[in-house]
């Protein structure tokens, strides 16, 4: 490892004397090692002076050899090198093409280009900032935190910048830093997250009830999951089990905390992939920006008609924006193809339903169901729609096959013990609707309805109990009180 | 022709400086920083195995995630014989067949052929051992992608398929597998993990991310959207199980199961069972008396990460790390996810991951064998992972696109683990795709030495070569049908410190463990009042011992309490 690092060093170094000569990198282990050595002229750069000299070393725009990619990629990559070659001391350019490296899995070439586009244009803050957010993926928090320090003193007033460095001051202990950075974010304008971090801080110094202040003001503004989780820790230290049990159910979430960051955004100017642009469209329509989101997928169908994601999402797209019919289309078009994915068939469905074709719509949800049994959402939509038929022993079975497919949404807990009410076996009723609050306790339909069937059994005072919880966990007053006076109905009749 | 960067991303990260005091993760450190602490001895010492994972064309979910291993005495003559799990190719009917090696008792293994061990051609994944029809000999469970094979030994050199008629073919995506007398009875349950509900016919067509997702690779178990539920079977005391998952309530929590441990959690003398998921919460079972059973893993504070985040669970170590007396959890992840190492305060799990240093050192690269062990028998746990990849980068180390190099950590002081100089503790560092990875003392020698099976290469024997830095005692904890005690705790003084290890067998990735409790003591010599918690709650004590020997703790031979 040694005599690869000196060799690349003498490589780079005659490099620097033709400076405008191509930097090819081979596809050697050699490779990396010019990106550690240039990872350790960035690291030397934040405790040296000689930065400006250390960043000279490699005039050449990074290039990749690569083959296997798809023609969108390889198009986009060489335009960018083109515009680097030709303007070689534009740091934009160099920076341009290290946001399409870095969404197209070049993470090194990213980073050196990166490193180049500082040393041409140091006025620009994205520079250091991608670095040190690339940084941090590899967990080398110093490191980062040095690149963020380069991006605040260029650029003062960017709040990313500040929770980012917040947040990885308190990742490695740093409290006091951390507490400067989401104070100064807070200043920046990103008091919700700014005041989520202040939290996490406190909870860090042990000081749970001053966290658990901060939170609940925050949950009045912002009920993002994130805020509930850490709510639901602060209760939990303070030794209020059954808060804390309610809140960490609500702060159930796939994602970290989350702050807008133009800067990141602008990346994805460069996904071009296939699959990037799935997900981008996805994003868009979870952002209610559909125009933007159907373009992406009108544009994706005719390059993949069969692509099952494809498909639903634009479908979904259609929906979205009151296109109805031009979302049934879709699936209907995709219906006559060859091979059909499940989704296809159980998106279908509802439209049918809604038509009131319900034998048509069942018949897609037995097709989905027999392309891919381990799913529980075809299940469940079968379930419902059964029930609905008033054919209540085959809507239990389809809600018995969701739950043997999936158990951690309480929903279908809940269907099932709606139908055994409606069979009016309420033993089984119960026994689902206390699963469905194991699931999350935080599930009011599941305490609302458990309450009621307790009624049914003659257990009034946990009847009343489970309503009380319905009613602290947000049920609508008027539903709780309709509950607790057919209770109370109930229990008159019972006497 | 696929696009191939070579690299050594170990130099990438050995040599970042750090800017605070100029020492870099290569600064030499005291004992054991100038010498590699393990190595690979697989080919001389006779362990021949290469996992198959039978990829050809499509990328079949199975074939990125196994397979496993166990150390564990076969043949009753006081060392640990190995049992490797083999894949196969998917479609096909059989596979290869697994592999038994039998020690010779010197740490020097000859490969059983005629034992039946082998007769499950299974896709394996994992393996669970233990003597669950308490007869003496130690019997093993592979988890396989279809129906489950539970191996009984018959005593005499040889094994046979009692699947069937115990009623443990499970057949689902079965990885891990741990055997524990979950109800206190006397003989040894069976807790089966399962991944995901998986078939060929669901299989989707999904691209790697670090490449923008430009390029084919294995979809997320995620893609799917079909977590599988996992099994409790009641050992019936008869040779057969009965399936209780659903009265123990095991029904209302899926994940995608991989790693699988016991311990007391909430210390109440009950042995609790926690699952690491994949891409989702984390399970920890509470044991509440009558095979009835809690998650309790996101109020009890390790179902997440600091962040609220679930990760990508992999492999998993239970052990009282801080010496204060509870169990705690490290839970091995993702590349770009740390590890999580969730501290026992007593009441909850806190996630300590960062205060013990396991931050940076641990995101570099996807984590699944994991041995939290005593190696260099300083009376601190090191920490040594076996590392993989399961989406390439195009950025790769070698012609395996998943390769990854392995990490060795050496624990400190207080209680903070730091990098050791040699990357994984071998000379030079080894790069392949490791999955399973069991612990123990091959050559009994009183070093722990590793096992970890590679995709598509060779098995490492890796045996340890710094033991002898410090004392060690080794206890062999048998119950009342002479059986390991699974799940009974140890603990003794070592000097002023009161430390507590469990019999624990399962934990890892798809793996068993050498079940004999190892200390390392530094510089003392001996370990004084010794006593064990039996699983039916009796506290037994046994007095003081001397270092360098493994001793017999046997129930009703101590002292009553």
């Amino acid at each position: 490892m040694l005599d690869a690092a000196m060799h690349v060093r003498r490589m780079v170094e005659s490099d620097k004397v033709s400076a405008m000569r191509r930097c090819r990198i081979a596809m050697t282990k050699n490779a990396f090692a010019v990106f550690v050595l240039l990872i350790h002229f960035s690291a030397l750069m934040s405790c040296s002076s000689d930065r400006e000299d250390s960043l000279s070393v490699a005039d050449a725009p990074v290039e990749v050899v690569f083959t296997d990619v798809k023609p969108a990629v390889e198009n986009l990559i060489g335009r960018l090198l083109d515009n680097a070659r030709h303007e070689p001391s534009s740091g934009s350019r160099r920076g341009e093409l290290g946001m399409a490296y870095e969404i197209h899995g070049f993470p090194n070439a990213a980073y050196t280009s990166y490193i180049q586009a500082e040393s041409r244009e140091p006025t620009n803050a994205r520079w250091p900032y991608f670095q040190a957010l690339m940084l941090a993926k590899l967990g080398v928090h110093e490191q980062a935190l040095a690149a963020l320090d380069r991006t605040v003193e260029i650029e003062p007033e960017y709040g990313a910048a500040w929770m980012w460095r917040a947040t990885w001051s308190l990742d490695v202990g740093l409290t006091g830093q951390a507490e400067e950075g989401f104070e100064r974010a807070r200043l920046l304008g990103l008091e919700a997250v700014a005041d989520a971090g202040i939290a996490r801080l406190r909870l860090h110094q042990d000081r749970p009830e001053e966290a658990a202040t901060i939170l609940e003001s925050l949950i009045q503004k912002a009920r993002y999951p994130s805020i509930y989780q850490l709510l639901g820790r602060a209760y939990r230290e303070m030794g209020r089990v059954d808060d804390a049990r309610i809140a960490l159910a609500r702060g159930r979430t796939t994602q970290p905390i989350s702050w807008s960051d133009a800067w990141e955004e602008e990346k994805k100017a460069y996904e071009v992939g296939f699959q990037a642009r799935i997900l981008r469209s996805q994003r868009l329509l979870k952002l209610d920006r559909l125009g933007e989101a159907l373009t992406i997928l009108e544009a994706l169908i005719e390059e993949e008609p069969g692509n099952p994601v494809v498909i639903s999402t634009l479908s979904s797209a259609y929906a979205k924006s009151g296109e109805i019919t031009e979302a049934f289309l879709t699936l209907r078009r995709a219906l006559r193809r060859e091979s059909v994915d499940y989704t296809v068939h159980a998106n279908i469905a509802p439209f049918y339903e809604n038509r009131g074709d319900h034998e048509i719509a069942l018949q897609h949800l037995d097709r989905a169901i027999e392309l891919n049994p381990s799913v529980a959402f075809p299940y469940t939509r079968k379930g419902l729609l059964l029930q609905k038929l008033g054919r209540y022993e085959d809507a239990l079975v389809a809600f018995e096959n969701a739950l043997g497919n999936s158990a951690n949404d309480p929903h279908n807990f809940f269907y099932a013990g709606d139908v055994e009410a409606l069979l009016q076996r309420w033993d089984k009723a119960i026994y689902r609707f206390n699963q469905s609050i194991t699931v999350d306790p935080s599930f009011t339909l599941g305490h609302l309805n458990l309450g009621l069937a307790l009624a049914r059994e003659t257990r009034f005072a946990e009847a009343r109990a489970a309503l009380e919880r319905a009613k602290t966990l947000g049920t609508h007053d008027g539903d709780v009180a309709r509950a607790l006076g057919y209770v109370a109905r109930l229990e008159k009749g019972s006497n | 022709m696929r696009f191939v960067y070579r690299t050594t991303a170990v130099v990438v990260l050995l040599w970042i400086p750090g800017c605070s005091d100029g020492t870099a993760l290569t600064t030499n450190g005291t004992n054991g920083e100038a010498v590699p602490w393990f190595e690979d001895q697989s080919v001389q010492r006779g362990i021949n195995f290469r996992y198959e994972s039978g990829h050809e064309d499509r990328y079949l979910l199975p074939e990125i995630m196994g397979g496993g291993v166990a150390l564990v005495d076969i043949d009753n003559d006081g060392d640990l014989d190995a049992y490797l799990v083999q894949g196969g190719k998917l479609l096909s009917e059989a596979g290869p067949g697994n592999k038994l090696f039998i020690n010779r008792g010197d740490g020097y293994f000859e490969e059983r052929i005629d034992s039946g061990a082998g007769v499950d051609k299974g896709y394996g994944m994992g393996v669970a051992s233990g003597d669950y029809d308490n007869d003496g000999d130690a019997d093993l469970y592979v988890t396989n992608y279809g129906p489950n094979v539970l191996l009984k030994n018959n005593g005499n050199g040889g094994f046979e398929d009692v699947s069937e008629v115990a009623g443990v073919a499970d057949e689902g995506w079965g990885t891990g597998a741990a055997f524990l007398d979950l109800d206190s009875d006397g003989d040894l349950d069976l807790f089966v993990v399962n991944y995901v509900n998986w078939s060929i016919a669901i299989e989707q067509d999904c691209f790697s991310t670090a490449t923008g997702w430009s390029l084919a690779d294995y979809c997320w178990p995620t893609a799917y959207n079909a977590p599988a539920r996992d099994r409790l079977y009641r050992n019936n005391g008869d040779g057969t199980f009965t399936d209780v998952s659903d009265q123990a309530g095991l029904d209302v929590a899926f994940g995608n199961g991989l790693g699988v441990v016991g311990l007391d959690a909430d210390s109440d003398g009950r042995t609790d069972v926690f699952v690491a998921n994949d891409m989702g919460e984390n399970q920890l079972w509470l044991n509440r008396g009558d095979l009835r059973f809690d998650d309790e893993a996101l109020i009890l504070g390790c179902a997440v990460d600091e962040h609220g985040v679930p990760k990508s669970g992999m492999g998993v170590a239970a052990v009282d790390h801080d010496n204060d007396g509870d169990t705690d959890l490290l839970v091995v992840n993702l590349a770009t996810q740390t590890d999580s190492f969730f501290r026992n305060n007593g009441t909850y799990f806190e996630d300590a991951t960062v205060s013990v240093g396991l931050a940076a050192a641990t995101k570099r690269y996807t984590r699944f064998g994991v041995a939290l062990v005593d190696f260099n028998n300083d009376s601190r746990l090191d920490l040594y992972e076996a590392n993989g990849a399961i989406g390439f980068s195009r950025e790769t180390l070698n012609d395996q696109v998943y390769a990854e190099p392995d990490v060795l950590l050496r624990g400190l002081v207080d209680f903070r683990f730091k990098e050791v100089q040699f990357q994984g503790g071998t000379q030079t560092p080894l790069v392949y795709t490791s999955r399973g990875m069991a612990v123990g003392d091959v050559n009994n020698d009183g070093g722990l030495d590793l096992l970890i099976v590679n995709r598509d290469g060779p098995a490492n024997l890796l045996m340890n070569q710094i033991s002898h830095q410090g004392n060690w005692i080794r206890f062999r904890v048998l119950d009342r049908h002479n059986r390991d005690a699974h799940a009974a705790r140890v603990s003794a003084d070592l000097g002023p410190i009161r430390v507590t290890r469990d019999v624990q067998p399962a934990g890892s990735y798809l793996a068993s463990n050498d079940p004999r409790v190892h200390l390392g003591l530094g510089e003392a010599t001996s370990v004084n009042n010794v006593s064990v918690r039996w699983t039916d709650g009796t506290l037994e004590h046994f007095g003081d011992f001397k270092a360098g020997k493994t001793a017999v703790l046997r129930y009703s031979e101590g002292l009553a309490q």
